[in-house]
């Protein structure tokens, strides 16, 4: 019998989606402004497997992440593939899924980022007794940060 | 100096590859642990440094390090483990299978040079 998951506080969700902002501020300095696009999201997810396991899911307008992997790669957003795009955020939620994993124990793991356009914004589960859910204005776009429990992920 | 950059993400491939080629290095990729083989057996440059991330498909990063520092010819290379993974437990992990220095990601361009800096790997030019 697998242990009740234990997802992070609001509190410390955004103190972890503020280190990668703040470092990929520092590493990769500010994205070009992208104007608002089609609606679509690039949503990427990794999970933390282990004795609490959880998703961590990462959205974002694709027209922000263009932005920001035009900054990520240092190319111009018209020469990026969509597979740019997607690793881009991928690397996001990677680097968010490890600051979540660094809260539960050692044998946890983290598996690969998959990353994915939504052509709708279809919702998450948000009952928070189940998921963590941050929402945060990165240049101009608004990037949410869910940590889902494990039995959310599954359903 | 050359350096091998090994990690799934191409995105992050970049970022480390702007931050060496500011300190002079010339660079390889490799996407995984197989390919970083590959690389190292064929380099026409010598690898100086190696950027190794921890969690990739096909072989992660702590079973390269571990095939690095079984062979005689490899064991120069300093290495440097570049990964999300922060427990104690993990550093404790790599650098036991052979890695020289441990950087945590979200990392800054300063915190990077200075674990450089303190495995001697920023050339002279670079650091004055």
């Amino acid at each position: 019998m697998s242990a009740a998951p234990v997802l992070p506080s609001a509190d410390t969700l955004e103190a972890i989606v503020d280190d990668m902002q703040l470092a990929m501020a520092e590493t990769v300095g500010a994205p070009a402004s992208e104007p608002d696009g089609d609606g679509a999201l690039v949503e990427a997810a990794v999970d933390v497997l282990g004795e609490s396991p959880c998703r961590v899911v990462v959205r974002y307008p694709r027209s922000g992440a263009r932005g920001l992997a035009g900054a990520m790669f240092d190319r111009a957003v018209a020469d990026l593939e969509e597979s740019d795009v997607l690793d881009a955020v991928g690397e996001v939620a990677n680097i968010v899924a490890g600051g979540v994993k660094s809260l539960s124990d050692d044998a946890s793991t983290l598996g690969l980022p998959q990353a994915h356009v939504a052509t709708d914004a279809s919702p998450l589960v948000l009952d928070p007794t189940h998921a963590t859910t941050v929402g945060r204005e990165w240049n101009g776009h608004t990037l949410q940060v869910h940590v889902l429990a494990a039995a959310v992920t599954s359903a | 100096m050359h350096a091998l950059i090994v990690d799934d993400s191409r995105a992050m491939r970049a970022i480390l590859r702007r931050n060496v080629a500011a300190l002079g290095y010339t660079t390889d990729e490799a996407g995984h642990g197989e390919e970083a083989l590959a690389v190292l057996r064929s380099a026409e440059k010598p690898i100086d440094l190696m950027l190794v991330d921890w969690n990739m498909p096909v072989m992660d990063g702590l079973t390269l390090i571990r095939e690095v520092r079984a062979q005689e010819e490899w064991r120069p290379i300093t290495i440097m483990m570049v990964t999300t993974e922060s427990e104690l437990g993990q550093v404790v992990r790599a650098l036991a299978a052979g890695a020289n220095e441990y950087l945590m990601k979200p990392f800054t361009p300063e915190a990077f040079v200075e674990k450089l800096s303190i495995l001697g790997m920023v050339p002279v030019e670079a650091a004055s």
